[in-house]
Order: structure tokens, then C-alpha cells, then sequence
């Protein structure tokens, strides 16, 4: 580690401060328990920012087989997981999908597998922005009792304007690398899952006394995927609750050695699975028999309501108390807000660093220790996009979170089947054979073929909140017109900087190679 | 004895690039090894990004060690300086586990830029040192213009008992620096309720007790007083190339470094690098 100018001897990095935040703080401060893991997983998953966004264009896809199909959709993403979990500890690596997918496939497949990573996080971004704007003037007007407020969100300048300025802010904020805190956390994801229990016993109550919208009694037919009227609607469903279950998957790579675990990785990430499970279970059955899925008024097929389903509900479920939601969604969407920028910005980061992106992308700022240049494009690029799309469509939060769908099953699916491949030669093994290959195979294989079918399907104009651009479904145009821009930056990078299309920084390879597994030219 | 350690909380950017510089001044002058310690944040699990995507910590560690690597050349020559690389959740944790590791008698840390009137603004790092160090922490004056040695040390004497620690400190930086010591009493008028006369005296008193013992070095005394604190820093004739001592507040901890209010307000108007003491658990009584 010591540079050769340097006199006397560098210490390597100690791993005393590992774990223990001070050492002053007595004995295991810092140590991740059980709960902690949870709160981690949970917090990743960003509950009520994903279940605002993503009901509504659920529902409109699965109609009453929401329940099924947020079970259903829970299997690929756990298999993908799997897979994930093992690259993460054969090649432990800031750019994850990106320098994967190029080790196992090659400079070209890595390189549309690392802009599909950029590309979903860029878009959850700008959603998640889109979502806490509602959310704010929805809080505003609740907090003034004057409802026109709440409509300034309809409002395109406003919107954008609004939009920008959290934006700026959560770019300050990450660029400075202000994290949030164990506690900040902790208080953030037991105020969600409390509101959205609230707001689950409330709808249930109104269902119980005949007052809610639609009062449907569970029925059993809910839970049967096979209800599902087209595997159109199946696929596009089951994109949908990958990006629910999104980031859920970051207890799985807490590991011990590494984040101070004191429970083993599988152990929190079962009861972080099952927490989840129950509370979107519950969330989406209490919404569904509520609401029910008519078009009209607050049936969750109504399109005005799609984008941001709990802005609609939370007032008739809950009463005088939804601003609890709004509280909920908007403090959790501008913790989010901040660590979101942060995904892209290092996906950036590690992406300039093996030369697939620019120089400029992989500098990191001395003092905030943040990869400064790449926050501060993100940002950009998300704010560029949002006020672009809400120019373009009404239902711009629909549109983005569908788009994001699609994105998240093909990167995952890439994901997956690079960990096949980089894994092929250790199928005599039993065990590498199930977690290496057949698990992470399966949940690629049904990732992709989810990320055909719906980007088909997107093409008709009608698909998804219906905007199109010249009679081509706008979901399409976002979502395979990303990819497709992807392509045309690739070429210019290759043109501009050949060096990493030549394999110069990332070699392909198998697991089996010589050397350490992961070994990565650099 | 062995020699001393200056460790100096270095991070690449421009106010410890003057840390580094005034760590560069005081270690030959206090006789001391100058050691520069990059501390790499570690992740809070409890931020992660949402959604989550790969650790950076390897790549930042690969541009710390650059950082590392060119303080060689940022140091004068004939200024050996050794480099350590650590890991910690805490910027100023790590420093301070690198100083308690590296047995330094002084903790070298930059400044922000303030207002065009304060000359220091203490930032989180230098703050958390200065709630915490066992060890004296030396402040840098932003943009500061290094001496080739210290020539003078000043010390602080307050009106309030304890400030036998600090007078030892300044006298045996004074000697090994072979510096002449000033004792300086500054008094900002506005301060002055009833009995502080009292304690005006007695700190003199010290002072020239302080006079008396110390045959070995020269020791000056000066008083500086004003209407302001501002005022009664300008009153004093500050020599280039200087240090100030001051002590904790009473308020610190066991054996810790602790900035008091008054040396909170002289920071904003000092022209010169600033020490601060760390109050010993005796020094109460």
C-alpha cells in the first residue's frame, strides 16, 4: 500500500474501527442485530414510496390478482438474489451488474447491463422526486385545510419547479455525504410500517361497516396467479413487483465480516423477506377490498389516481389522520431522495473508473470523499428527464414507474444469467450447481422473458397511463428508448475510448480461472 | 524519551493541504516525526443508497492512497513524513485511534474558510477533535503561509484556575522548540463582572510566578485588552511565525481536549495557529 515517495512504512488499513462506530461507546456499539438487519432491509425497499407508486399500475395490470402476483413476483427476484449474493463474494465490486456482466460476457453485454443499472436508478430518481412533489403540496394542503393546494401539483411549472429544488437539495446533501443515521432510520421505517398497518386496519374497518368505496370481501380466486387474464398482463404485474421488492436483497450482502453483522446474513434476510411479504400482503389486500378495481372514483383502475395511489386513498381510509400518510411517504421519499442519488452517482463512479464512462465521472471529491463529478450528472439527468417526461405525459409517475419495471427485469436478468455463466464450470458440485446455477438461471430466464413481453406489449399506444408518442406506447419509447440511447453512447465511448472495449480493464473470465476467482485487471 | 509524533488529519483537499504545511513547521520544530493519516469513511449500513448498488470504499481507498502518495512532495525535503491509510465509520475516530496507535503527543487538523472576518471556522472533523482528543490539537489558520520553524510561543492565560496544565505544555514547547514564551492575558472588557478583577490579579500573579521558575527560557508577559476580544487580540504584538496555547475549558472530560467559550471567541480573530490543551483530570481541583 505504500507509495514508493513516501518515507517510513504506511499501515495498511486497520479494521480496529470496523464495526464499532468508537470504540468509546462500549463493547458491540455498532454490532447489526436482527432488528437492525430488518430496518436496513426494509428501509432499502422504501415501503410506502414503492407501494404509493406502484399499486395503482399493479392493479391496472393484475386487477384483482394483486395479492397473487406480489407473491408470485416475489420468486424471481429471490432467485435472482441468490445469484446476486454470489457474485457480490466471488467478485465484491463497486460497479456490481456492470463489472460482472463484463467478466462473464464480455466489454459490449457489460456495458448495456451497467447503463440498464444507471438507467433504473436514474428513473427511480425522478419518480421518487415526482412522488415526494405530490406528497409535499398534499402534506401542505392537509396542514392548511385548503385543498386547493394540494392541486398545485397538477400545476406542470409548479410541479417541475418543485421537483428541481428537492432535487438540488438531495444533490447537496449526497454530494456533502451526509448519510442517514441508525436512528433516522429506525424512526423512519417504524413510522412506515406502523402508518401503513394503520392505513391497512383503517381500510378494513371502512370495508367491515359498509363505508368503503368498493367493500369487497377477500376471496380466495385473489390469490391464484392463474386468474391472470393474459400472460401480457402476468409479465407486466410481475415487472411491477420486482421494482416493489427492489433493494430488498442488500441483507443478503451485509455480511459479517464486512458491516459488523452479529446475525448471519440468511437468518436476517428470511425474517426481512417475511416482514415484507406480510406488509405489502396486507397493504394490498386492505387496497384492494377498499377500493376495488373499477375506474372510477377511488377504484384503483381510476388512471387519475394510478400514479400515487395513497395521495387518492389516504384521505377516505384514514380521515383526518392521513396526513400521517403524507407524512409517511414524503419523509421517506426525501430520505430516499438523497440515498438514491447516491446509487447512480456510483454506478457512475465505478463505471468511469474501468473506463467505460469518462475520467471525469470516477473523481472523487478529497473532501466529502463522494464521487462529486458523477452526483452532480445525476441529479442533472434525473431532473433533465422528469421535467421532460412531465412535459410529455399527464401520468408521467405511471409512466416512469412501468419504465422502471421493465428496466429493473433486465438488469436482474442480465445480472443473473452473468452469474450462470461465470459460474458454468463448478456445476459438478451439488450445492455451486443450485446456487450458481440453477436458481440464478431460472430467475434470469423469467426476468428477460418478463422483459420481452412487457416491452411488446408497451408498444400499443394504449399500454399503461395511454400516452404515446406517434402512436408508439410512451412506456416503449421510455423504457427500450433508454436501452436504445445506451447502444448509441456504448459506440461513443468505443469510438472515443476504445480501451476498455479491448478488454483492458475488465478481462472475461470464469470462476474457475487462475488466480483468486474475482481477479479483475484494473 | 523517544522522539515525539505529529500526526496531521490529512484528506487531500486544500485545508489540510495547509495542515500539512503548519505539521510540516512544527514537527522539526518540536524536535518530532511528522506523520500524515488519511482516514476513508466507511459506510453506515444504515445509509444505504436506495437502491443498493456495489461498495465503493475500494475505489475511494485507491484515490486516498494517491492523495497520500503526493504528500511527499508537499513537504519540504528535509521533512521526513511517514503516511497511514485507515479505515473508520468517523473521520476524526480514525485520527484519533491513528494518534492513540501512533503514542503523538499533537493532532495537526485544517480549518474551513469562514467569513472574511474569521481568520478560523472549525469544521465536524476539527470539532469532534476538539471535543475528544487525549492529546493537544493543533488548529491551521486557513490559507496559512508556513514558516521554515516556530519562533515564538505564546500562551494563554485565563482568569480561571487550572491553567498549571497549559504553562507546562507552552514552557516545554518553548523549550524544545528553543522559542522564546510569551504569556499573554487577553481581556475583553465587555466580559467584566464585579469579581473578575480578582481573578485578573491572580492570573497575573501566576504569570509572574510563571517568570521567576522558568530561568531556562525567556519568558515575556503581555496583556491584551479591549472592548472586544477582537480588540484585545489586535492589542497584542503577535510575532510571525508563532504558536498560542490554550487550555480546555473546565467543562472537558477526563484528560480531553475541550474548546472553552473564550478560546472559541479568540479563534475568530487569532492571526496565528492555535493549540489546544487538553485538561488533565487534576487540573480540577
Amino acid at each position: 500500500m505504500s507509495g514508493p515517495a513516501v518515507e517510513a512504512t504506511a499501515t495498511a488499513p486497520t479494521s480496529s474501527g470496523e464495526g464499532e462506530a468508537t470504540s468509546d461507546k462500549g463493547l458491540g456499539a455498532g454490532r447489526l442485530g436482527l432488528i437492525g438487519s430488518i430496518v436496513i432491509g426494509v428501509s432499502t425497499i422504501a415501503p410506502a414510496y414503492t407501494l404509493s407508486g406502484a399499486l395503482g399500475p399493479t392493479a391496472a395490470a393484475v386487477g384483482e390478482q394483486l395479492p397473487a402476483i406480489f407473491l408470485v413476483g416475489f420468486i424471481p427476484m429471490l432467485l435472482v438474489a441468490v445469484g446476486y449474493r454470489q457474485l457480490n463474494s466471488a467478485m465484491p465490486d463497486a460497479g456490481t451488474t456492470f463489472t460482472w456482466v463484463s467478466r462473464a460476457f464480455g466489454p459490449w453485454v457489460g456495458w448495456m447491463g451497467g447503463w440498464g443499472l444507471l438507467a433504473a436508478t436514474v428513473l427511480v430518481l425522478s419518480n421518487l422526486a415526482g412522488i415526494a412533489v405530490d406528497f409535499f403540496y398534499l402534506m401542505l394542503s392537509q396542514v392548511t385545510g385548503n385543498p386547493a393546494i394540494a392541486d398545485l401539483t397538477r400545476n406542470v411549472a409548479v410541479n417541475v419547479a418543485t421537483c428541481l429544488a428537492f432535487m438540488a437539495i438531495a444533490c447537496w446533501v449526497s454530494y456533502r455525504s451526509v448519510e442517514t443515521t441508525k436512528i433516522v432510520q429506525y424512526v423512519l421505517v417504524a413510522f412506515q410500517v406502523v402508518v401503513l398497518l394503520w392505513f391497512s386496519v383503517a381500510a378494513f374497518t371502512h370495508v367491515a361497516d359498509g363505508s368503503a368505496f368498493a367493500g369487497l370481501a377477500i376471496d380466495p380466486q385473489w390469490f391464484d396467479p392463474f386468474a391472470v387474464d393474459s400472460f401480457s398482463s402476468f409479465a407486466a404485474g410481475v415487472s411491477l413487483s420486482v421494482f416493489i421488492y427492489w433493494g430488498w436483497d442488500v441483507v443478503l450482502t451485509l455480511n459479517e465480516e464486512t458491516k459488523g453483522s452479529a446475525v448471519t446474513p440468511g437468518k436476517s434476510a428470511t425474517w426481512t423477506m417475511f416482514v415484507i411479504v406480510i406488509l405489502y400482503m396486507a397493504v394490498g389486500l386492505a387496497v384492494l377490498a377498499f377500493s376495488g378495481v373499477g375506474t372510477t372514483g377511488l377504484g384503483l383502475g381510476n388512471p387519475d389516481i394510478q400514479g400515487n395511489v395513497f395521495a387518492a386513498l389516504a384521505g377516505p381510509v384514514m380521515g383526518p389522520m392521513a396526513i400521517l400518510m403524507s407524512f409517511a411517504v414524503l419523509a421517506s421519499s426525501a430520505a430516499s431522495l438523497q440515498s438514491t442519488i447516491v446509487s447512480p452517482a456510483r454506478t457512475m463512479l465505478a463505471m468511469g473508473h474501468y473506463g467505460a464512462l469518462p475520467k471525469t465521472y470516477a473523481r472523487i471529491n478529497p473532501r466529502f470523499q463522494s464521487p462529486g463529478y458523477a452526483t452532480v450528472a445525476s441529479a442533472v439527468i434525473a431532473s433533465v428527464f422528469y421535467a421532460i417526461m412531465r412535459v410529455l405525459s399527464e401520468d408521467v409517475l405511471w409512466d416512469t414507474i412501468t419504465a422502471l419495471g421493465i428496466m429493473v427485469c433486465f438488469y436482474y436478468g442480465a445480472t443473473a444469467l452473468a452469474c450462470v455463466w461465470f459460474f458454468r464450470k463448478e456445476w459438478r458440485n451439488p450445492r455451486a450447481l443450485l446456487t450458481k446455477i440453477v436458481a440464478p438461471g431460472i430467475g434470469g430466464v423469467l426476468l428477460l422473458v418478463f422483459f420481452v413481453q412487457t416491452s411488446v406489449d408497451s408498444m400499443d399506444p394504449a399500454y399503461g397511463s395511454g400516452s404515446h408518442i406517434g402512436g408508439i406506447g410512451l412506456v416503449f419509447v421510455i423504457g427500450i428508448g433508454i436501452l436504445a440511447l445506451g447502444g448509441v453512447v456504448m459506440v461513443f465511448q468505443w469510438l472515443r475510448r476504445p480501451g476498455f472495449f479491448r478488454g483492458e480493464s475488465i478481462t472475461r473470465g470464469t470462476s474457475t480461472d487462475a488466480g483468486s476467482p474475482g481477479t479483475l485487471v484494473s | 524519551m523517544s522522539t515525539p509524533r505529529v500526526v496531521v488529519a490529512y484528506a487531500g483537499d486544500e485545508r489540510s493541504r495547509d495542515a500539512l504545511a503548519l505539521g510540516a513547521v512544527a514537527a522539526p520544530s518540536f524536535g518530532a516525526e511528522l506523520h500524515a493519516v488519511l482516514v476513508v469513511r466507511s459506510d453506515d449500513p444504515f445509509g444505504t443508497p436506495y437502491p443498493p448498488v456495489g461498495d465503493v470504499r475500494p475505489l475511494t481507498e485507491e484515490h486516498a492512497q494517491g492523495w497520500l502518495d503526493a504528500v511527499r512532495d508537499l513537504v519540504p525535503a528535509d521533512v521526513p513524513v511517514a503516511t497511514h491509510l485507515r479505515r473508520d465509520r468517523s473521520v476524526s475516530q480514525g485520527v484519533l485511534d491513528a494518534a492513540a496507535e501512533l503514542g503523538a503527543s499533537l493532532v495537526v487538523v485544517g480549518t474551513a474558510a469562514g467569513g472574511p472576518a474569521a481568520a478560523f471556522t472549525v469544521g465536524p472533523v476539527a470539532t469532534h477533535l476538539l471535543h475528544a482528543s487525549p492529546v493537544p490539537v493543533l488548529l491551521t489558520p486557513r490559507r496559512y503561509r508556513p514558516a521554515e520553524r516556530l519562533e515564538h510561543v505564546y500562551c494563554a492565560i485565563g482568569t480561571r484556575p487550572g491553567a498549571q496544565l497549559v504553562l507546562d505544555e507552552a514552557a516545554r514547547a518553548a523549550r524544545r522548540a528553543g522559542a522564546p514564551l510569551h504569556l499573554v492575558s487577553l481581556v475583553d472588557i465587555d466580559e467584566q463582572h464585579g469579581a473578575a478583577e480578582d481573578a485578573r490579579r491572580s492570573a497575573q500573579d501566576l504569570m509572574w510566578q510563571v517568570v521567576a521558575q522558568l530561568t531556562d527560557i525567556d519568558v515575556t508577559i503581555e496583556i491584551g485588552q479591549g472592548r472586544h476580544m477582537s480588540h484585545a487580540i489586535e492589542s497584542v504584538a503577535w510575532e510571525a511565525h508563532s504558536v498560542l496555547l490554550v487550555g480546555s475549558s473546565r467543562l472537558a472530560p477526563g484528560r480531553r481536549t475541550f474548546l472553552g467559550s473564550t478560546a472559541a471567541r479568540m479563534l475568530r480573530h487569532l492571526p496565528v495557529p492555535m493549540i489546544v490543551v487538553p485538561r488533565s483530570e487534576d487540573a480540577a481541583a
